[in-house]
């Protein structure tokens, strides 16, 4: 069981902390009072900015650190809470934190006018017989969000589907992120790329490859795209057909080609997802939304 | 007219190579490369959507740490940082 859907545990931090989700790879990077403050965190668990910094980490307003583990049990995670709380102390004096200026590299503010479309994937098929741990990861979904330009909405709302929506969607979504961070495809491993749009149905043929074939993904797409009142209100589609291969992060593929699906979902500002940048748009959002 | 056997050989074969390369080079493609019914889409669709009652999704998460800090400061309260590689919201 993950640790964060046991009720209990997430009672606690919602009721007796305030929570925070970062991404460790811009965190570790950033120039700023933000990343100043990650890193004195992780210094006081005894890490650093080269080295692992997975994990959860408990400390005061100002930054002290009061606990840490890596947990991955929810008896583990409870102990860890409890010892924070037992340590804290409400009334202590607190130096307050400034923002100061973010560091522009790592600033994903969505765009005006943009719309936000939840990614799901999963591998369906391939896997040999797994427990525990890698049960969880071979049945989990993949996630991730497509961001449409403001410019782009308009066009789908014309019955258009551009052409820098279809690579987006391509190069950075039709990837095997179901067990850690993908490898996303590079403009020359796109080998086959034919998506239509019409009378709101949206159909296409994908074909992409490394140049060593060892990792590839052929598949059809069907999906439906609605509007109403000058906004989307259905971006639903599926990408299916074989994958193969896997990439640094995502070790343990099944072998050979294996069944593999995408769904795409619109979304609206109240999902928790909506302000949650893209992965592909990490460290250089103008490249991914080009 | 008569034609020399290597001709129309040689006919033969060209004919046969053009209809060839009119069927294209389709390396790899899945056995059941049929379009995609509606069917299907809706099937994978729906499997393919993450549980509605998904409690993390429930959580009040912050997305920077000074934010945080300033809220748990006013609220009187400690911070728990959630660190992952890949952000912890938009994967599993």
């Amino acid at each position: 069981m993950s640790i964060l859907s046991d009720a209990e545990i997430v009672d606690v931090i919602k009721s007796k902390f305030i929570p925070v989700a970062v991404d460790q790879h811009d965190h570790r990077r950033r120039k700023d009072p933000e990343g100043e403050l990650f890193a004195n965190v992780l210094k006081q668990a005894g890490r650093d900015l080269e080295g692992m910094s997975q994990g959860f980490y408990l400390f005061t307003p100002d930054g002290k650190l009061l606990a840490f583990s890596n947990a991955v049990s929810g008896t583990e995670m409870k102990r860890l809470m409890a010892a924070a709380l037992k340590k804290f102390d409400p009334a202590a004096d607190v130096t307050k934190l400034e923002a100061g200026t973010k560091d522009a590299r790592f600033n994903y503010e969505l765009p005006v006018g943009s719309q936000v479309v939840r990614v799901t994937t999963k591998v369906l098929g391939g896997y040999g017989e797994a427990k525990g741990n890698t049960a969880i990861y071979q049945n989990a979904l993949g996630r991730d969000h497509l961001w449409l330009r403001k410019d782009e909405v308009a066009a789908l709302l014309r019955g258009e589907l551009p052409q820098s929506v279809q690579t987006r969607l391509v190069r950075y979504h039709l990837v095997d992120n179901t067990r850690g961070e993908p490898p996303f495809w590079k403009p020359d491993e796109i080998k086959k790329m034919e998506m239509a749009l019409k009378d709101g149905k949206l159909t296409g043929q994908v074909h992409m490859e490394t140049k060593s074939g060892d990792r590839g993904y052929q598949a059809e797409l069907l999906g439906f795209v609605t509007a109403q009142d000058g906004k989307l209100t259905r971006f639903d589609v599926v990408a299916k057909g074989l994958f193969w291969g896997e990439g640094t992060y995502t070790r343990n593929a099944p072998k050979g080609k294996f069944p593999f699906g995408v769904a795409l979902t619109l979304i609206t500002e109240e999902d928790p997802g909506w302000h949650v940048p893209p992965g592909g748009a990490r460290g250089n959002l103008a490249t991914y939304l080009r | 007219m008569f034609r020399p056997p290597h001709r129309r050989q040689f006919l033969r074969h060209t004919a046969m190579g053009a209809a060839l390369c009119l069927l294209g080079d389709r390396p790899g493609q899945a056995a059941d490369d049929g379009a995609l019914t509606l069917a299907e889409f809706e099937k994978l669709h729906k499997a393919l959507q993450p549980p509605a009652d998904e409690l993390w999704s429930t959580i009040p998460w912050k997305m920077e740490i000074i934010e945080a800090c300033s809220q748990a400061a006013k609220e009187k309260k400690p911070v728990l940082m959630r660190c992952r590689s890949g952000h912890p919201l938009g994967c599993v």
